[in-house]
């Protein structure tokens, strides 16, 4: 198991409320799996995506890992492109610390769609093209673990549906380790192996997917699934299959 | 073509008032000269070498005390800008010092530097100083967060930081800040050959006040503005080649 968590608990205090992001959580993600996280705005997603990354710091409870310090990549909601930087410098922004060559640039300018724009300036792209690049920022950096923080929530249909093959298409050539946080529950089916549903801070559902890539958003296997989520985030009666 | 003819309406107009008034002697031509006696006055100022080496000391002097105000201002504005520790450390002293008009502190500067070249660079830096430091420590302390957090994401050094996102990202507001310090530096200058000197422009301006010669002045006074206008020309677009990001649109 690459990544285990152990009673991981986020609270965020001031003088007068305390407000608890992440109720304390055990849970593991095995190596190569593509899981999906889904819930409402609010529901704590981001929080846990964001205490993996190391990008806060948690209350209580521990993140481990099998091997000693994974590379990790985080793609955010918005691209966050350096805005003086073109596209493929900012593809190869995680040069800069060292360690990584040029090399591997134009074929993953050339998987995203983003050869002829290489010389493009973020200002001049589109939105499902700033995130291609963000994609791509990512992927340069060569993680173990790739974060994804619902990163085609704010696209149009059609530019989310071909970034989601797109990803696909990645997950299934290198094999990388993905959490993937999303508010679509169709997403969250189509995309993941493994769907956890996270209600006011805690996990209240761990559902496997085991059908075969590319799925049918109108398949009756993924209808019944969408169904069973969207119940339990109405609900608490979520049957939870943890198969760590 | 537009722009051209909307910009050079009102600059006509002036001289074209100013033409009528001086044909029909409105003012004493001892008060207001006429456009043709202050152009004849500098092409002579001009073709003995006056204007040139009046213009050209005073450009020099410009150029020195903004040189030093950059040396200092710069790399104060990052270490506070990136550090509290620091900005906590001088902020009092020059928060006071942002208050006293370079030309308040020139009896004093004149005491401490005399009235040669070391005074008119101390006023000079004085004026320049205080808009690029502040531009500087307001670009790097308002680097946006989110792309602070990609440092982060990226494992970034606080170094790494610094030099890949936080200094590129505060350089439109450095290059506001070098922009008003050049137009500040070339305003105390005038101000300080007014007070103590024996060359330059303002030095020119005022030796031809005492000596009655409100043309000279004129010629002075023109001298200013279109070397100003002309080195701000050149400012941005020098601003444009170092920011060609800026300024483009995409199609969403």
């Amino acid at each position: 198991m690459p990544i285990k968590i152990d009673a991981l608990t986020k609270v965020y205090s001031t003088a007068e409320i305390k407000v608890t992001a992440l109720a304390p959580t055990t849970l593991s993600f095995a190596d190569h799996s593509f899981t999906t996280i889904v819930g409402k705005s609010g529901c704590g997603k981001t929080t846990l995506l964001r205490l993996l990354a190391g990008l806060e710091e948690a209350t209580n409870g521990t993140v481990s890992f099998s091997t000693k310090k994974p590379e990790i990549g985080f793609v955010f909601q918005e691209p966050r492109l350096m805005p003086w930087l073109t596209v493929a410098e900012n593809i190869a922004f995680a040069i800069r610390k060292g360690g990584l060559s040029t090399e591997k640039l134009p074929q993953l300018l050339d998987i995203l769609g983003l050869s002829a724009f290489a010389r493009s300036y973020p200002s001049e792209l589109s939105g499902g093209m700033a995130q291609r690049t963000a994609l791509g920022r990512t992927l340069f950096q060569n993680p173990d673990i790739i974060l994804m923080d619902e990163p085609f929530g704010a696209l149009d249909y059609f530019t989310r549906k071909g970034l989601q093959e797109t990803l696909l298409d990645l997950f299934r050539l290198e094999r990388k380790t993905i959490i993937f946080v999303t508010h679509d529950v169709e997403e969250a089916i189509l995309l993941g192996e493994r769907v956890l549903i996270m209600q006011k801070g805690a996990i209240i559902g761990d559902i496997p997917v085991k059908l075969t890539y590319p799925r049918d958003p109108a398949a009756s296997e993924v209808l019944t699934l969408r169904r069973q989520i969207l119940e339990g985030l109405e609900s608490k009666n979520v049957k939870v299959v943890d198969e760590s | 073509m537009i722009r051209l003819r909307n910009n050079i309406i009102l600059p006509l107009a002036l001289l074209s008032a100013w033409l009528l008034v001086t044909k029909y002697e409105l003012f004493s031509p001892y008060l207001l000269p006429s456009p043709q006696r202050t152009f004849t006055v500098f092409w002579q100022l001009f073709l003995d070498g006056t204007l040139t080496r009046h213009l050209s000391i005073s450009l020099l002097r410009v150029l020195g005390g903004f040189f030093c105000s950059c040396l200092v201002a710069l790399p104060l504005g990052i270490l506070c800008g990136r550090s509290t520790r620091f900005h906590d450390f001088f902020w009092p002293v020059l928060e006071f010092l942002r208050h006293v008009p370079p030309l308040a502190a020139i009896p004093l500067i004149i005491l401490w530097f005399g009235i040669d070249e070391a005074s008119k660079l101390m006023i000079i830096f004085l004026a320049s100083f205080f808009p690029l430091f502040l531009n500087t420590y307001g670009g790097i302390k308002n680097c946006d967060t989110k792309l602070l957090e990609v440092g982060s994401s990226l494992h970034f050094t606080a170094w790494q930081t610094a030099r890949y996102i936080q200094l590129p990202a505060a350089v439109p507001s450095i290059l506001v800040g070098l922009q008003l310090a050049l137009g500040y530096s070339w305003r105390a200058l005038i101000g300080a050959e007014l007070i103590a000197a024996s060359s330059g422009i303002g030095y020119m301006i005022l030796d031809a006040e005492q000596m009655s010669r409100p043309d000279i002045v004129l010629v002075g006074i023109f001298c200013i503005g279109i070397l100003g206008t002309l080195i701000n020309r050149l400012f941005l677009k020098l601003t444009c080649k170092l920011l060609p990001w800026q300024g483009k649109a995409g199609d969403d």
